[in-house]
């Protein structure tokens, strides 16, 4: 039995459904018989499926929030002692929950977009709708009737309490994870679906490109965000040192992510070259294909097995629906080739055109390289039944050109100009940052760097001294030009040119990125077991096992290590505390009891001091430690601010004079 | 309760989406608004365009030949537009 709460939530969701397909209807014959009237009809449906989405998805939280056992899903994902923070966070903790937050998301978008395009943009407006109330079709069809979150739990059974969530779940990072990831995964939806409307109306312009431009950018800050914080939760609570795995569940995310970034570069030239029409066409239908592909790797079971994928009725209607997108879009673009081609070639190698040409060559292939990796398991087991593992090496070994690559034509593509470059222009551009980065590689070769270490810290050096000059000589226009000092033109030519600025912000940020990814190459560890008063040594520092004490708090117990870090030779540095925590410690079923090491960094510009608390053994007094050294990784999450501030300053609309 | 509580959510949907179609048809004025609006936004869209190969010539990343072509396109482009805009103006 579920309560007035609960059937509001499970209507609403079957009602979604229903107007979701009513909004199709009603806007098919509108573009049948021109009549606005059908038109005014379907966006109220359109309106009224985003609305009942949101509600049902607000009633499931609620029930989470006031722990509604009568619902499986809440008693399978929260228990009394959950804290609300992520009673609210299991809403997108399980299979039905996060679909439904899917469609939430979606349905926050469809609002957006048709509020943003109530009068503008009418001939597109239609057939943007029914593509993205399809999509949210399409996922309610899952939520109703594959995998419903307000599924009662069996007649006759009574809750006392639920399972409660994953621990490692119970971090405030990994409650804001999901939802961002999703902001972009599913935020591709709405440039996919003016792309769509753009080439059925056959509006061969680059109009659907100015409409979406800043959506893209917003989508794609929000994936980029939802991407680092996963890897800063990946740092801070899986204890294995790194932020970056090459998991399936990371690939997915970076997908997408690779190609919109090749999208995001490559408009421009369509808008300011009018070249690459189709391409820009096949990047967005990629991207959002990767989208759903992405939800389908992570929902369908098909990583841990193909069988478990088999057996599920939601893996194969996700590859269906992936198949649909990709044959339907990939059929569309084909029948309006001849309206998309256009005159204009790039004219010379040197050129701004195959700076960018190139770059979206390098994202493709690198996306491609993610792509076989994560789905060659799934592949080997599908055709030879046994399943053949692809590690961090492979995607390192692949990974590492040609993101060093990418971090050349960072530095490259914005000095070259377009159409053709001059050789007076390109020693002009070149020849202070090639003298600079050499200089830097003299540098580093003389304190022993090699190997790619010596090449990303160089292109590092190069791409920075390139950026910095793109300033310099924005700011000596604007001298020349109007005469003004040096920090009102820096600040007017940022005000001015946002998205180009923006832009060199971001790649500064990636810079840095490559500057803490490159650190990962000087990595020390220790992994030892020591009782209190031990000391030991690692890099340079010694550690001291203090003392161990222990706290019970409300949803676990947890034993305390204090650690005492000092730099031989030079003093004492920090006091570190890592815990080794039990979860559910009081439930009387041992096996439901979890154990978890939370973890305790120091951190500097230089490099982290990171210790995991990895098991203690009361009777024996015996504390197992693992103790790493990782140079350069805060660059990692300062190159990360950076970015965001980057983009949204990109993206911020300029103020137009009336 | 829960059955009043379907029926209150089905019907005032289903009025709120039916409604318009029981209205007689009209000339949609909203339209030529909207359709100005759009030529408005893509009139600024030219301009903001002309101002950045201004400081993209001033960088040397137009050469003086592709600047001047580049720059009366846009302006055919734009005076393009504000002759649809005023002809919809005059409507």
């Amino acid at each position: 039995m579920i309560n007035t709460f609960a059937t509001l939530g499970a209507v609403s969701q079957n009602l979604a459904l229903g107007f979701s397909l009513l909004t199709i209807i009603l806007l098919s014959l509108y573009l049948k018989n021109n009549d606005s009237r059908l038109f005014i009809s379907g966006r109220r449906a359109a309106l009224i499926s985003a609305a009942l989405v949101v509600i049902s998805t607000l009633v499931l939280a609620r029930e989470l929030i006031v722990s509604n056992f009568n619902l499986e899903y809440v008693a399978h994902y929260t228990s009394r002692a959950t804290p609300l923070l992520y009673k609210i966070s299991a809403l997108w903790a399980g299979q039905a929950g996060s679909l439904l937050f899917w469609v939430f998301i979606l349905a926050i978008y469809v609002l957006i977009t048709i509020y943003q395009n109530w009068n503008s943009n009418q001939a597109l407006m239609p057939w943007v709708i029914i593509i993205v109330i399809s999509v949210q079709f399409f996922f309610l069809f899952m939520t109703n009737f594959i995998t419903n979150p307000f599924t009662p739990v069996e007649a006759g059974i009574i809750v006392a309490d639920g399972n409660g969530l994953n621990p490692l779940l119970q971090n405030v990072t990994m409650a804001i994870h999901p939802p961002t990831l999703y902001l972009g995964y599913v935020g591709f939806a709405i440039p996919f679906a003016f792309a769509m409307a753009a080439m059925i109306t056959k509006d061969s312009s680059a109009n659907w490109i100015r409409i979406v431009r800043r959506w893209t950018l917003v989508t794609w800050l929000a994936l980029g965000i939802g991407i680092l914080l996963g890897a800063w939760w990946a740092y801070q609570e899986l204890g294995w040192g790194g932020y970056w795995a090459w998991d399936p569940v990371e690939n997915a995310s970076l997908m997408p992510w690779l190609t919109a970034t090749a999208f995001i570069h490559s408009i421009i030239i369509q808008e300011k070259r009018d070249m690459l029409r189709v391409w820009n066409m096949v990047l967005i239908i990629t991207t959002f294909a990767l989208s759903i592909f992405g939800t389908f790797l992570t929902r369908s079971g098909i990583m841990s097995s193909v069988h478990s994928f088999a057996t599920s009725s939601l893996g194969p209607l996700f590859l269906g629906f992936v198949f649909l997108i990709l044959a339907g879009s990939f059929l569309l673009l084909i029948y309006r080739l001849p309206i998309l081609r256009t005159t204009n070639r790039i004219e010379s190698f040197i050129s701004r055109e195959s700076g960018f040409l190139f770059n979206n060559v390098v994202f493709i292939v690198m996306c491609f390289a993610v792509f076989w990796g994560t789905m060659f398991p799934v592949l080997t087991e599908a055709v030879r039944g046994t399943k053949i593992t692809v590690g961090a090496p492979f995607f390192n070994q692949v990974n590492i050109p040609i993101g060093l690559a990418l971090l050349l034509l960072t530095g490259i593509g914005p000095l070259l100009a377009w159409r053709r470059t001059s050789k007076a222009r390109l020693i002009k551009q070149f020849s202070w940052p090639i003298m600079i980065s050499l200089v830097g590689l003299v540098v580093l070769l003389l304190i022993g760097m090699k190997g790619y270490i010596l090449v990303s810290f160089t292109l590092a050096i190069f791409v920075a001294t390139t950026i910095l000059l793109e300033f310099f000589a924005g700011i000596m226009a604007r001298k020349r030009r109007f005469g003004e000092p040096a920090p009102l033109a820096f600040w007017r030519i940022l005000r001015k040119n946002r998205h180009r600025y923006g832009g060199y912000i971001v790649h500064f940020s990636i810079v840095l990125m490559f500057v803490g990814f490159t650190g990962k190459a000087f990595d020390k560890e220790i992994e030892i077991a020591v009782r209190a008063g031990d000391k030991f040594h690692l890099a340079g520092y010694e550690f001291e096992l203090d003392k161990i004490s222990t706290i019970e708090r409300s949803n676990h117990f947890a034993w305390i290590a204090h650690l005492r870090v000092t730099e031989i030779g030079a003093g004492p540095v920090t006091e570190l505390f890592p815990e080794k925590r039990i979860y559910f410690h009081r439930d009387p079923d041992q096996r439901k009891r979890q154990p978890h090491s939370e973890l305790d960094i120091h951190t500097t510009l230089m490099q982290d001091i990171y210790s995991v608390f990895s098991g203690y053994d009361s009777q024996t007094e015996s504390a197992s430690f693992k103790i790493m050294i990782n140079p350069l990784v805060n660059w990692v999450w300062i190159g990360s601010y950076i970015f965001v501030i980057g983009t949204l300053f990109a993206l911020w609309p300029p103020r137009r004079k009336q | 309760m829960e059955i009043l509580l379907i029926f209150i959510l089905f019907a005032g949907s289903t009025i709120l989406v039916a409604k318009p179609l029981f209205r007689p048809i009209i000339k949609d004025t909203k339209m030529t608004t909207a359709e100005l609006k759009n030529l408005e936004e893509q009139k600024l869209a030219l301009y903001h365009q002309i101002k950045q190969i201004e400081l993209e010539s001033e960088l040397g990343l137009l050469t003086e030949e592709d600047y001047s072509s580049t720059r009366n396109r846009l302006k055919i482009e734009a005076s393009g537009l504000i002759g649809q805009i005023n002809e919809l103006k005059k409507k």
